[in-house]
């Protein structure tokens, strides 16, 4: 199990490395067009439409280490309450409702990225991009993710019994 | 199905999975997917890739990254330290002296950063120790802070706008400059609050510690304010003389954050990895709950719920008034439990036709939205901003900080009861800068 899990870890590293990457691109890449539009009279003609796509490379190549770090957020004052068991029991329910979820998006996303690379679809600027190539992080993305629960899953199913009484057992 | 029944049965999945402590973004995509699937079966899985595609990829949003990397840029910089020491000195003569300094500090934080825990987390950091040391009241201290921080959403640039201009289409700039004097106002009433409170019991804010200054040194303190203050007018100013739209001053000014940080000798790489790793951790998660809401809203629109849900509320004949209590109950409620995004992206597919329908001027309804949500940042049990100071507080119990905080939910209440009778506070600006 551990190769796979250093596996995965390895995918969400270099997941967030490219989104880092993305970021400070989309500041330079915005920049550039700002001062050649307003003071060296020139546009890039791309700006807008590939911030759009480095968005969504933030956004889903970011999603696996956001969600290891505990990035994301949840109404957990209810989620507090229990301790050991029954929270190892809700950990388990809601990690399997997410993998369901993210099973049936992970699907269809990649149905719609095969039939956009098999309909050649492109954008309607400049540039022509061939629009599965942007997409094809967002599928990457919630596959990345889907591993990531299905790690926590396997830990959670792997951690030495839950302790009635609370807390785990060491 | 009936409209009212498919309604209650996916608003009951919905409250489980996120009352059950599941992730908000999961949750909302995966009430989503059970609405759908009661509709009309996995037919109305198919347009998932495009929904998903178009909740995020829009140029107006790539705005959020920008502004949170120009704030986290802001706080691990080193450029905060010094512009609160500045503040300090401006503001010591004040009533309140440094508690003044708290507002006024997270007010202008606040326009340069888009989120209100990062505005709270900034100003904390430098100004808890520097008070405490000061023996300033606790209460009022952690009051000031997570009170003040609250102004990170309202004064621009703000996240929570970018996403309600998103997904009720309403122009970010106009949002932006409505934000601007309910934010000056609701900073103007925080800090007659801090005044009266400390003339009427002068021990909560003394004066016997106050650091004496020759004028050569005061010119280099308050000399070093002024790279914020530059940052705003570059953000801002560009913005509203039209060199820039909003994402455009975002890149830019994250780009002078960089520069600035560079001068001040703090460009690291342990802190631009920090940064940037905080930068893509803030967006996934606020974009993934919104990718989860657009599943939940297409969902709602399918089905038709929400068509029906607002002609029958409609129908029911309640005055505007009604309305507009019932619509702050619910957030102020909401506020106790969810976080401003989820906040926003749970309500708008549900409250804002209907709010449209009773005839309420979109721009305002963005400014009172966002006051609203602000409270649920110091309300218990999840008031992020209570948390924020609590976990800078130097291990001061959590009671302290939600007792400092109370009077600031008033205080706001009191805004959002003035905006409702002075709609032109909001409204008015966004006009005079067409």
């Amino acid at each position: 199990m551990e190769p796979v899990r250093r596996i995965i870890r390895c995918l969400s590293n270099i997941g967030v490395v490219i989104s880092g990457i993305a970021v400070l691109f989309m500041i330079l890449l915005i920049t550039v067009e700002v001062i050649g539009r307003r003071v060296l009279g020139f546009s890039t003609l791309i700006a807008d439409e590939f911030s759009g796509y480095l968005l969504v490379v933030i956004t889903f190549m970011g999603a696996a280490y956001t969600l290891r770090c505990k990035g994301f957020t949840r109404m957990d004052i209810i989620y507090n309450q229990f301790r050991g068991r029954g929270r190892q029991a809700i950990d388990v329910v809601f990690n399997l409702v997410s993998l369901v979820f993210l099973l049936i998006i992970d699907y269809w996303l990649w149905v719609h990225i095969l039939s956009t690379y098999r309909s050649s679809m492109k954008s309607i600027s400049i540039l022509q991009t061939p629009l599965y190539l942007p997409k094809l992080f967002m599928g990457l993305g919630i596959t990345l993710l889907l591993f990531e629960v299905l790690l926590e899953i396997v830990t959670l199913f792997s951690a030495p019994k839950a302790n009635p009484s609370g807390g785990t057992s060491s | 199905m009936a409209w009212d029944i498919a309604f209650i049965i996916n608003s009951l999945v919905l409250l489980i999975l996120l009352m059950g402590g599941e992730w908000i973004a999961f949750g909302l995509g995966a009430a989503g997917l059970f609405a759908l699937l009661i509709h009309g079966g996995t037919v109305g899985f198919h347009p998932l890739g495009t929904v998903m595609w178009n909740s995020v990829n829009n140029f107006t949003l790539t705005a959020i990254p920008l502004f949170v990397f120009m704030g986290e840029m802001v706080l691990h910089g080193g450029i905060s330290q010094r512009f609160y020491r500045g503040m300090g000195l401006i503001f010591a003569r004040l009533p309140g002296g440094l508690l003044q300094a708290n507002i006024v500090s997270c007010a202008i934080f606040a326009a340069v950063t888009g989120v209100s825990v990062a505005t709270a987390a900034t100003v904390g950091t430098v100004a808890i120790p520097e008070l405490t040391k000061r023996g300033y009241d606790r209460k009022m201290i952690f009051g000031s802070l997570a009170g003040g921080g609250t102004l990170g959403i309202l004064i621009p640039p703000s996240v929570p706008f970018i996403i309600y201009g998103v997904m009720a289409q309403e122009s970010i700039t106009d949002l932006f400059a409505a934000g601007i004097i309910p934010g000056i106002v609701l900073s103007l009433i925080f800090m007659i609050y801090i005044a009266t409170r400390v003339l009427m019991k002068p021990q909560l804010a003394p004066r016997t510690h106050e650091v004496s200054f020759s004028l050569r040194e005061k010119v280099f303190v308050i000399l070093h304010t002024l790279p914020v203050f530059g940052l705003i007018f570059l953000v801002l100013g560009g913005i509203y003389f039209g060199i820039m739209t909003p994402t455009e001053a975002a890149a830019v000014g994250a780009f002078v954050s960089i520069i600035m940080s560079g001068c001040y000798g703090k460009l690291r790489y342990s802190s631009m990895k920090t940064v940037l790793a905080q930068t893509v951790k803030t967006t996934s998660m606020i974009l993934l709950i919104m990718a989860g809401a657009s599943i939940f809203s297409f969902a709602l629109v399918n089905s038709g719920i929400n068509r029906e849900l607002t002609n029958w509320v409609v129908s029911k004949g309640q005055v505007q008034v009604t309305f507009f209590i019932l619509v702050c109950f619910i957030y102020i409620v909401m506020g106790c439990f969810f976080d401003p995004i989820s906040m926003v992206v749970l309500t708008m597919p549900i409250l804002y036709p209907i709010v449209l329908k009773f005839g309420f001027d979109p721009i305002w309804y963005g400014v009172i939205l966002v006051i609203l949500i602000e409270l649920g940042l110091i309300t218990p049990p999840v008031g992020f901003n209570l948390f924020v100071i609590h976990g800078i507080s130097g291990g001061r119990p959590m009671g302290e900080v939600i007792r400092g905080s109370v009077p600031y939910v008033f205080m706001m209440l009191l805004m959002v009861t003035i905006l409702y009778f002075l709609p032109s506070i909001a409204t008015w600006l966004p006009q005079a800068l067409k």
